[in-house]
């Protein structure tokens, strides 16, 4: 898969993270209950997390076509996880 | 169940979904193992951003956490930078119409 229909595959994702979702993740994560979120923020944060599941899941998706496997272990996850770590914040 | 972990199972169903579709794409598929470990990342990933982005704005010296900040968090990508840039830019341009209405429509309802 090159670099291009690695783009395509993003835009054919339809599943999404609900902002409301992470509303709440952060809420019971903060340290001061007064802290807010503004929706932009939220919207973004949901982009984030959909890029990284998304990246895990093609990179590993790789290694497994890589090896002529059609399914995808725990071990391929586990070996793309280290970049992975390091290309997210 | 709490809230809290409603959200957390809400997390981790919507990663695993991300990833099945991800595979149906790719024609593989994840061991559930596998889209575990996924889901695990992306919530424990989905905290430590939480902590870093209220350091942010307390260094602001704000109370809520904006755009801007979430653009601090992704600085070093230059790919994630790119795709937080646009999909702000997007966020701005179908803003100023529903603002107004949104606001006055939470006042009536906490009031």
């Amino acid at each position: 898969m090159d670099r291009n229909t690695e783009e395509l595959v993003y835009s054919e994702i339809s599943t999404v993270f609900q902002p409301d979702v992470v509303k709440e993740v952060f809420k019971s994560k903060f340290s001061n209950p007064k802290n807010r979120v503004t929706e932009d923020s939220l919207e973004l944060i949901c982009e984030i997390s959909k890029a990284l599941a998304m990246e895990a899941a093609l990179r590993s998706g790789k290694i497994a076509i890589k090896e002529k496997n059609s399914v995808v272990t725990l071990e391929h996850v586990e070996s793309i996880l280290p970049q992975l770590m390091l290309d997210f914040p | 169940m709490s809230l809290e972990q409603k959200a957390k199972h809400t997390v981790y169903s919507t990663s695993r979904k991300i990833c099945r579709e991800v595979g149906v794409l790719m024609g593989v598929e994840y061991e559930s193992d596998a889209l575990d470990l996924i889901a695990e990342l992306v919530f424990k990933k989905l905290c430590y951003y939480s902590s870093d982005l209220e350091a942010f704005q307390k260094h602001a010296k704000r109370s809520i956490i904006n755009a801007d900040d979430v653009k601090l968090l992704v600085r070093r990508n230059n790919s994630l930078k790119e795709l937080v840039e646009t999909k702000h830019q997007l966020l701005l341009a179908n803003k100023p119409q529903e603002v107004s209405s949104n606001k006055r429509k939470r006042k009536t309802t906490t009031s």
